[in-house]
């Protein structure tokens, strides 16, 4: 890239050359001169934006409120999980009184800021069993760093997320939306691997009195 | 005939604002599916709040503004009262957090309203005068010009709470802007926000999570139309100061000519597009360090306090913000505006600051990382750094540069001598750190050139640009003078920041963090350019004595 970085400088050099000649043979031309280059600057920027960055600049119109904007082919900016935070997670949790499972303690703080309320519930082992029985109920799944959302909530990032952090495994995150709809009050576990489990109360006592 | 310009001009202003609340309107439908399936109760209120979060941000600058008002302009009140605003809370935050009182809108409100009264009550001792008086000379002046800023201002809120502008996220974006600041409002303190992996207390500068938390307490997930209405902010600044600007020297018709040319291509800049639309506190700090150009350059007996507001903010947005302040107050030494006394009042709130939340996190707080160590602001190094940072730049307005100016102005009458000796020390740096490491120093800088020309990069096309401006303002003598410097002594001083604190290795893609941060000089380049354009047309216009 070296060699291109001198080319343009040699021709910039140029340049300064043609219009420090231009000064001092013609100077009413000057104004005109950077007037136009201006004008072409303009067109530029905008026809380069409209054919090249703003398709790359990939904007999601279809459901959100706000345009994403992502890169293509940009590992760094282009992350799905982003838009799944938003769209999903946090309006779940958002006026909604959420159901701990003891065991789910991790997750205490991180409920206590983006839920209305948080209580914390003891579910037994056949519970726990008879809800992971019904996985193929949770209509969303989605993988879930949960590792950076909760940096500022947790004091201690135990041992079984490491992983997450160094070979991005992430745990994942189980939602029942339908069972949400209209309902205030809202149940969440996490099994072994940290996957959370989010569904309505009313979908967790259905499911537990089919059992 | 020009009473019936100005309710020509207030029609149109009063149309625009009339669609965009039209536009405002319709997206409450555009919107509708997002937020019904499992989000919020009221689409109208949700967009409403966003709306009233603009507004009384405004409204809180603005307050600000007329009350320490002497000599500012009633349009520079109304294009700086956004910004101001935003600083204001956030130092309300910051103050109310680092004394460990809990986080809350009432106590931040009580802080503000005591900063208001403190203010008043000393203008009133200062200035002698009755109270009705002074309150009623400092309110702007109800006519057309004023009214039609207003309903623009008014428009463009009223679009940005529609969520069509555009954003881009990145995972910083969201953790360690808006959600760490929305834990701060639920949180209340940074106490509660300590732990074994403290990154956003030891690795973020402050004031964007502090402005997503206002965002927060409104009942908002997001801060992105601040973000909107701050570009646009942005943007109205640097047209009003570039017409200001070539007014001095051109017909009315030119200098509306080419200001909107430069507003223009600064706004249409692909880099410029980018950075101002991603979340991230970048963008705040090209808010910012434009700003301050821009007071200084359209001087009023304001400027000294509101420069020395935004050189805090540029202190509290990023861990190396103190070195933008730094290097910011090493040009205004340059310029020779104010006493050396003065400029070092400019610069002493931002030292505090920073001093301050330096012995906060590691003394107070003792908050550690498990990643991120090196880069953590605790650091002993990093700290010896911001140290050495603060005392140089003292001793520099208050010793070196007075020295340097008398030599190189009365005894040589060189005026560009200071600046050239800066350069030099500046690349016998980047000497000295190439003969240490030959291949680092290289690639950083091939990373560098490829981001700016490589296809497609976050600069666009606009590199080469930008680079053709800068040559055709090479015609206006002096060139290598402290404007120039502002911006070239920016860049190369980031680099050796970057290559040598940070002992970072660049990297080719649109988030190099180097990249971004020498994007945020950007409309300052232009500004600058704008300005000796200006000057270098004047010369060029024939009978120029006329035009003016």
């Amino acid at each position: 890239m070296f060699k291109e970085a001198v080319l343009i400088v040699v021709l910039l050099f140029f340049f300064y050359l043609v219009i420090k000649k231009l000064s001092v043979r013609r100077p009413g031309l000057i104004i005109g001169l950077t007037g136009g280059l201006l004008i072409l600057f303009c067109a530029g920027n905008l026809i380069y934006n409209q054919l090249f960055t703003f398709p790359d600049y990939y904007m999601d119109t279809k459901t959100g409120v706000y345009r994403y904007g992502t890169f293509r082919e940009n590992l760094f900016a282009y992350n799905s999980e982003f838009r799944f935070q938003d769209e999903i997670l946090f309006p779940i949790l958002k006026n909604r009184t959420v159901l701990l499972d003891d065991s789910s303690g991790f997750y205490h703080k991180f409920f206590t800021m983006f839920s209305k309320d948080v209580q914390t519930v003891t579910l037994s082992v056949e519970e726990r069993e008879t809800l992971l029985s019904h996985k193929e109920d949770f209509d969303f799944s989605h993988e879930f760093t949960c590792i950076g959302i909760m940096n500022y909530v947790t004091d201690d990032i135990p041992e079984a997320l490491v992983p997450t952090m160094d070979e991005k495994i992430y745990p994942w995150v189980y939602v029942n939306t339908s069972s949400l709809q209209g309902k205030e009050q809202l149940i969440a576990l996490i099994d072994q691997e940290y996957n959370l489990y989010i569904m309505s109360v009313d979908y967790f006592k259905q499911i537990q009195e089919e059992a | 005939m020009r009473t019936q310009h100005h309710l020509k001009t207030s029609l149109y202003s009063f149309l625009f604002a009339a669609v965009c609340a039209v536009i405002f309107l319709i997206s409450l439908s555009v919107n509708h599916d997002y937020f019904y399936k499992l989000a919020y109760d009221n689409l109208f209120c949700y967009q409403l709040k966003q709306l009233a979060a603009l507004l009384v941000m405004w409204l809180l600058g603005g307050a600000f503004l007329l009350l320490i008002r002497t000599t500012l302009p009633d349009s520079m009140v109304i294009l700086l009262s956004f910004p101001t605003g935003l600083c204001l809370w956030a130092f309300a935050s910051f103050f109310l957090l680092m004394l460990g009182i809990p986080y809350t809108v009432p106590a931040v409100a009580v802080t503000l309203l005591a900063v208001y009264v403190l203010i008043f009550f000393l203008r009133r001792r200062i200035s002698n005068e009755r109270l009705q008086t002074d309150s009623l000379r400092n309110l702007p002046a109800v006519s057309p010009r004023n009214i039609s800023i207003l309903a623009i201002f008014l428009g463009v809120m009223l679009l940005c709470s529609t969520g069509i502008l555009y954003v881009f996220l990145s995972y910083d974006s969201y953790f360690y802007f808006i959600n760490y600041g929305n834990a701060l409002t639920i949180l209340k303190s940074f106490a509660d926000i300590v732990g074994s992996n403290s990154f956003t207390l030891t690795n973020i500068g402050q004031f964007l999570p502090l402005v997503n938390s206002y965002a927060s307490f409104w009942g908002l997930d997001q801060s992105f139309q601040i973000q909107a209405f701050l570009t646009f902010n942005l943007l109205a600044c640097f047209f009003y100061g570039i017409l200001c600007l070539f007014r001095k020297n051109l017909s009315a018709k030119k200098a509306l000519f080419f200001s909107a040319l430069l507003t223009l291509f600064l706004a249409s800049s692909t880099c410029f597009i980018i950075l101002s639309s991603w979340v991230l506190a970048n963008m705040y700090c090209m808010v910012y360090l434009f700003l301050i150009v821009f007071v200084i350059e359209l001087d009023s007996r304001e400027t000294d306090i509101l420069v020395s507001m935004f050189l805090t903010t540029l202190a509290l947005l990023r861990k190396d913000g103190i070195i933008f302040a730094a290097f910011v107050c090493v040009w205004i030494a340059l310029r020779n505006i104010r006493s050396k006394k003065t400029q070092l009042l400019f610069f002493l709130p931002a030292a505090i600051v920073e001093l301050w939340w330096l012995f906060y996190v590691r003394i107070v707080l003792n908050a550690s990382v498990g990643q991120a160590v090196y880069s953590s602001v605790t650091n002993n190094k990093n700290i010896f750094l911001v140290v050495a940072a603060i005392v140089g730049t003292c001793v520099y307005i208050l010793l070196v540069h007075p020295v340097l100016d008398r030599f190189f102005q009365s005894r040589l009458s060189f005026s560009q001598g200071e600046t050239l000796l800066l350069y030099l020390g500046m690349i016998i740096m980047i000497g000295l750190l190439t003969l240490r490491d030959w291949n680092f120093i290289v690639d950083n800088v091939d990373m560098t050139i490829r981001n700016m020309l490589l296809f497609p990069s976050i600069w666009g096309i606009s590199a080469v640009m930008y680079a053709m401006l800068i040559v055709i303002t090479m015609l206006q003598k002096p060139f290598w003078d402290a404007d120039t410097f502002l911006w070239l002594g920016y860049i190369i001083l980031n680099f050796i920041s970057y290559s040598m604190v940070d002992s970072k290795w660049f990297w080719v893609n649109w988030d190099d963090s180097y990249m971004r941060v020498f994007l945020q000089i950007v409309p300052a380049i232009v500004f600058i350019c704008g300005k000796k354009l200006s000057a270098l047309l004047r010369s060029y216009t024939p009978d120029h004595n006329s035009e003016s």
